[in-house]
């Protein structure tokens, strides 16, 4: 009987125990976790698609605080009569560190590139044996190159010395990444770009349209050089980007010149690299929500172009906010067919918002699938030309480059109804006058890429930064920033946004 | 462009955009004016569900036997809430069951089970209803729901739904109307059960094993009509949604919870003479988990909530999720006291959670404490007014994961969050759908236990014959290795790491003090309870000041503290704003030119961060911006404290309690918006018959004026105010049969009556409703009562 009893108790204290299982411990994660990751192609092709989307936070709607301001309005092209926008316009006070939409931009950006870190490093740490079309791998890390480029070649020109991190940050030691020095972004830029250019496929299937190519990575390799040259006074580089530019190869002016703005022409010969613009269906687009997967099936995938739009749901939701061309711009140049297509007789412009050129989803209405063109041949040509000519080329091919531009201007002024067929008439290239020659190229830049992203202000301040114009002293006025704005503030040389610190 | 211009929209041609953005119906001007003196409706009122009752009932039967005792309770509880659509009504079974089987084996068995249901159902709080522009109608007669619809989606013959807002920018939806219309609802089934098995071999000495598992089932069930979109103000047009003729859109989330615990723990009591000894050793282990489904569907084809379901078409979304988390530990105490006069007590445990990486996963933590009943020693036996005093005092740690468990921060997870699409062009605008993965984190391997330590020092003391008890310790609380996800510098571009960023510290003391007596046949208790706390942050991750959950924090201050401008006062007139800003720049406001007499200055606390000071400089610059930003508030109350009082009277009870915080400081967002006087379509306070203007210049509060260009609004010091309070915390006064009068009735056994009531007296100087939660106020109840025993 004793013995029974001890037995049922230590079978009992036995099974007590046994019910707790020190293993249950190292459960591993409910999500696949990075040791798990990146095995094969398709793997490394979604990591490289969620770079590309970052994109989205540099475009969309965002319940109408969306950040193009950034981009447009700081140049002498555009201009709006908005109180608040004299923060982007003139650069006033209240652009300080914390600002909401430089402080998003830079915060998304360094998003961004953190996404290519990963990719960046994963392709180089790769076994390439394991896979069985190691060329994507590299084609992949070309694009994850090409895309970090992007993103420092946006914060050079818009905040300067932002902090160049190029590896991923897995210490806590490392947080706290120093300003860069000088042109020490470019630098960075511009030697990815070259290792981009070398990875980077010629072209993509049709259905994968949109993915950097070896164009695009030459063609911002050009800006880049041209860029450095300006600033750094180094002016081997203005030849190396000529010589990059005539590497440039497959690529057309569009006869049409409006198809640079029409989302019905994306992707198109003309392009070198645009975000793509889209929607997951029509119906499953909420311009209310960032670009962080689906939520219930409905996600955000789409640029906004209220701004130019004069009329409309998508210009109502931002209280009627509409973009103008300069008086500035408007007194020198109005009559071209590039402006006169796009404005509205009290100077409103609409490039991308026109209608023909739009394409709205029918339920949210904001939402637009156009694309924004980052970069197209035409800037790059008439950059290219800059480098002829500030390298002490064949002033009469820098000449042939603009008039390329002006003559597709001038055909398509004509077809198009917008033009007479007569202006903008091929400049003479016996000129040998290396200042008009340059004062060519900036004014077809004003004309021909007005109201495109980042162009008009970063040229400025580069050619300020060569001496090739002075930007001391500009202000609001006609012959300067000329701006709608009723406020006379006096713009903060060398005018860049502030870096925003942790808030 | 003036501000008028500005605020009316007169220069807007469209009216239907000027009506959406603009204020027109402010406008003597224009044809949208609400007239000189506009119509005042109570939206507050109509949030409000006034005497709303709560029904508590139950039935409770225990027994016992010798080796075996019972209890069996069912339990109904219907609460109408204060605010409407949230009712609630709750179903409880409650059963325990202990026995004693043979001679050394004893078992117990405990269950609950509940069943909530409540309606989820509120839109309306008493912040946001008073937020309403009283001139915006709720009701409307000839509406087929007979509510007022703030929107026109066809407004002036639009062809296109577009939400052109009938009240100016300001209007708001009509959540009455959607309170009508939407029907959501929230059950819950949890059952816990807990049994446990010990064997007494020896006597003293036990084994024993208990598992316990809770188990809760979770629904949120919501529909809402279609037909809602005419009430609000950003309303969707109906033929966009499902099919086109869908009666409106339904979802459910459902959620699992199970948290499975099982304890083995040895114990051996002993007691020979004046030595008394006593020991566990055990193992814990526990764990949690979530399952959750969400589904919903745009096309539904009835309105009924209680019929309505997701069919198996084209509209259909949903997700599920899991959560776990694992904890396992090793406990071992032992304790001794020789004569009931000296007590020591060691104890340790060894935990292990899931929230670490596997090398930093154990934790050890011991404590000790000491007591010594000096009322017991010979040489206090002289001292006749103390009948017990013990002093006491310990030092012990324990481990804290909450911040961490089951989160994997040690590892680096992918995360489904992005989307792109390749391929359009040719007219194709669309393209092709891909979805990508992120690699967000910043898995730290170094994450470790939190570490709680406190030391602590006081007395019990029983004086007067027992009349009067004093309880009073001071205590020393520290935390190292606070467990924290930071914000990291945004060039990280990463998501918020967790560090274990610091320490923090804690001191204290607590007083208890109670006197209870009798005068005639009325007997008392007279009890006071006091306690200071001290908190300050003693360092952090390179002294960085950080947002965390627990509100900002920053070496040398306390935790949660709030942080913002300070007011350095009103303009009287031009010239002191002219004198001001020759000094100062203030890089907040857009626009100097519009600061006008009547807005406020802030002070210049602060400069720039500097390559040294990397927050916030301590040397002024003159410039008015983000770092001047400084200590405004402290949200920890200093001192909290209590008053109970019981009285005892032949039949007749009656108990009070009193509560109260000082010392406390809350920034008071509600007033922040009712007294903004600066955008359009909000309604204010009465109070801003007081601000500044060229007649009432003595005042605290600024000029109204459109927009804010100064930014008077901005958080600061104007809207930080006390929110220390003291409230007659609740109330009873009951009277129960006597005995002799029950007996007669051979049925019960006791019948007692009573009156009570909850925070109906409340004292405090916020000026808002409620200085706690101004939204939800406490209610104040009043409950009658009956006890019947049998």
């Amino acid at each position: 009987m004793k013995n029974i009893k001890i037995i049922v108790i230590l079978s009992f204290v036995i099974s007590l125990i046994a019910s707790c299982d020190i293993g249950r411990l190292d459960t591993p994660p409910l999500a696949v976790s990075e040791g798990d990751y990146f095995q094969n192609e398709v793997e490394f092709r979604r990591a490289v698609v969620s770079a590309y989307a970052k994109m989205t936070d540099w475009y969309w709607f965002k319940s109408a605080d969306f950040i193009h301001h950034l981009y447009y309005l700081a140049g002498d092209d555009i201009t709006t009569n908005r109180d608040g926008t004299a923060t982007y316009e003139l650069f006033n006070g209240n652009l300080n560190p914390t600002e909401g939409k430089s402080s998003y931009f830079w915060d998304m950006t360094y998003e961004m590139i953190q996404r290519t870190n990963v990719i960046i490093e994963k392709a180089e740490t790769a076994d390439l044996d394991m896979f069985d079309s190691p060329e994507l791998i590299n084609y992949m890390k070309g694009e994850a190159l090409f895309l970090r480029s992007l993103a420092y070649f946006k914060l050079f020109n818009m905040y300067g010395r932002a902090p160049l991190v190029i590896t991923r940050i897995t210490n806590r030691e490392d947080t706290n990444t120093p300003a860069s020095e000088g042109v020490q972004l470019l630098d960075q830029v511009i030697e990815d770009l070259e290792e981009a250019a070398s990875l980077l496929p010629a072209s993509w299937p049709s259905e994968e349209a949109g993915r950097a190519v070896s164009n695009s990575a030459k063609g911002l390799l050009v800006k880049a050089l041209v860029y450095r040259g300006d600033y750094s006074g180094s002016s081997t580089d203005y030849a190396t980007a000529a010589n990059v530019y005539s590497q440039i190869s497959g690529a057309n002016l569009e006869t049409d010149y409006s198809n640079n703005f029409s989302a019905f022409h994306e992707n198109n010969s003309e392009s070198l690299f645009e975000f793509q613009a889209a929607a997951p269906s029509p119906e499953q687009q909420n311009p209310w929500l960032s670009n962080d997967g689906p939520w219930r099936g409905v996600e955000s995938m789409h640029a906004f172009w209220g701004m130019y739009k004069t009329f409309g749901p998508q210009n109502d939701m931002i209280g009627g906010e509409t973009w103008k061309v300069t008086r500035k711009l408007f007194n020198q140049f109005g009559t071209d067919p590039r402006l006169a297509f796009f404005m509205q007789p009290d100077r409103s412009f609409e490039k991308y918002g026109k209608d023909g050129l739009d394409a709205l989803l029918p339920t949210f209405a904001p939402s637009s699938v156009n694309n924004v063109r980052i970069l197209r041949l035409a800037d790059v040509k008439l950059v290219a030309a800059e480098a002829i000519l500030k390298s002490g080329g064949n002033k009469a091919s820098a000449i042939a480059l603009i008039n390329e531009i002006r003559t597709r201007a001038r055909d398509w002024g004509l077809s198009s109804g917008a033009g007479d067929g007569i202006a903008p008439a091929d400049h003479p290239t016996s000129e040998t006058d290396s200042g008009v020659i340059l004062q060519w190229i900036m004014d077809e830049r004003f004309v021909e890429l007005c109201g495109e992203e980042g162009i008009r202000w970063h040229d400025l301040k580069r050619w300020d930064a060569h001496g090739d114009i002075s930007l001391q002293n500009w202000n609001g006025s006609d012959e300067h920033f000329s701006t709608d704005l009723s406020a006379s503030f006096q713009f903060e040389y060398p005018k860049t946004f502030c870096i925003p610190f942790l808030r | 462009m003036t501000i008028e211009d500005d605020l009316y929209g007169r220069n807007e041609p469209d009216n239907g955009v000027r009506l959406s953005n603009f204020m027109p119906v402010y406008d003597p001007q224009s044809p949208f004016f609400i007239g000189e003196n506009p119509a005042n409706y109570d939206w507050q009122n109509e949030a409000r569900n006034q005497n709303a009752l709560t029904q508590n009932y139950s039935l409770r039967i225990s027994g016992a036997t010798e080796k075996t005792n019972y209890y069996l309770g069912t339990g109904y509880f219907n609460q109408e809430s204060v605010l409407k659509g949230n009712n609630l009504e709750r179903y409880n079974i409650a059963s325990n069951l202990n026995t004693q089987i043979g001679k050394y084996i004893k078992t117990g068995l405990n269950l609950k089970l509940t069943y909530q249901i409540s309606d989820n159902n509120q839109r309306l709080n008493l912040t946001n209803a008073m937020a309403f522009m009283p001139f915006q109608p709720l009701f409307d007669a000839n509406d087929i729901y007979g509510f007022n619809r703030p929107m026109d989606p066809y407004f002036e013959g639009n062809p296109d739904w577009t939400n052109t807002r009938l009240y100016g920018a300001g209007t708001k939806s009509n959540e009455l109307a959607g309170m009508a219309l939407n029907h959501n609802k929230f059950e819950i089934v949890r059952s816990m059960g807990q049994g446990f098995v010990a064997v007494e071999p020896l006597r003293g000495l036990i084994f024993k094993g208990s598992l316990s598992i809770d188990w809760a089932w979770q629904q949120r069930r919501g529909f809402e009509d279609v037909e809602s979109n005419f009430y609000r103000v950003n309303g969707q047009d109906p033929s966009t949604l499902g099919s086109g003729a869908s009666y409106g859109t339904y979802g459910l989330r459902t959620n699992r919870f199970i948290n499975y615990q099982a304890d083995f723990t040895v114990s051996y009591d002993k007691k020979f003479g004046e030595h008394t000894i006593s020991a566990v050793a055990g193992i814990q282990e526990q764990y949690w988990k979530n399952f959750n489904e969400d589904i919903g569907t745009r096309n539904t084809t009835t309105k009924d909530l209680n019929r309505v379901g997701v069919g198996n078409d084209d509209w259909v979304e949903g997700f599920t999720g899991r959560q776990q988390k694992f904890w396992y530990g090793y406990v071992a105490r032992a304790g001794y006291n020789y004569a009931s006069r000296y007590y020591i007590d060691l104890s340790f445990r060894r935990d292990a959670s899931n929230g670490f990486p596997s090398d930093k996963r154990w934790g050890n933590f011991y404590s000790a404490a000491e007591a010594w009943r000096i009322s017991s020693e010979s040489f206090m036996d002289g001292v006749t007014f103390i009948d017990d005093l013990k002093l006491r005092g310990g030092w012990g740690q324990a481990g804290n994961d909450e911040v961490v468990v089951g989160q994997y921060a040690y590892l680096s997870n992918t995360a489904d969050v992005a989307s792109y699409s390749f391929g359009s062009g040719g007219g194709n605008v669309l393209g092709i759908y891909n979805t990508g993965i992120t690699v967000p984190g910043f898995p730290n391997t170094d994450l470790t236990w939190e570490t709680v330590t406190t030391s602590y020092a006081g007395f019990d003391a029983l004086l007067f014959k027992n009349h009067l008890s004093i309880t009073m310790e001071f205590y020393n609380r520290r935390t190292d290795d606070i467990l924290q996800f930071v914000q990291l510098p945004p060039t990280v571009g990463i998501n918020d790491p967790a560090f274990n960023i610091g320490s923090l510290q804690n001191r204290g003391i607590d007083l208890d003090m109670s006197y209870n007596g009798n005068i005639g046949e009325l007997s008392y208790s007279v009890g006071g309870n006091i306690s200071f706390v001290k908190n300050e942050v003693l360092e952090l991750y390179n002294s960085q000041p950080l947002f965390t959950g627990y509100g900002r924090v920053e070496e040398g201050r306390p935790i949660g503290h709030l942080w913002g401008y300070k007011v350095g006062g009103i303009y009287q007139s031009q010239d002191e704003i002219d004198q001001r800003s020759s000094v100062y720049t203030d890089e907040t406001i857009a626009d100097a030119d519009f600061v006008a007499p009547g807005d406020m200055y802030f002070l210049d606390v602060y400069g720039n961060p500097t390559e040294e000071e990397l927050y916030y400089s301590t040397t002024k610059d003159s410039l008015i911006n983000d770092f001047d930003r400084t200590e405004i508030g402290n949200t920890i109350p200093g001192y909290i404290y209590g008053i109970n009082i019981s009285l005892n009277w032949k039949g007749f009870d009656a108990t009070i309690n009193f509560y109260g915080e000082g010392d406390v400081d809350k920034y008071n967002g509600t007033r922040a918006t009712m007294e903004s006087m600066s955008g359009y379509g909000n309604n204010f306070w009465p109070t801003v018959a007081n601000r500044w203007t060229e007649s009432n210049k003595s005042t605290s509060m600024p000029r109204a004026v459109a927009q804010d260009p100064a930014r008077n609004g901005r958080y600061s010091d104007r809207f930080v105010e006390s929110a220390a309070f003291f409230r007659l915390n609740n109330w009873q006064v009951g009277y129960s049969v006597p005995r002799t009068l029950l007996d007669k009735t051979h049925v019960f056994t006791r019948l007692r009556v009573y009156v009570s009531g909850q925070n109906n007296l409340y004292i405090h100087s916020w000026s808002g409703l409620d200085p706690i939660n101004d939204s939800y106020p406490l209610p104040r109840t009043f409950s009658f009562g009956l006890n019947v025993g049998f």
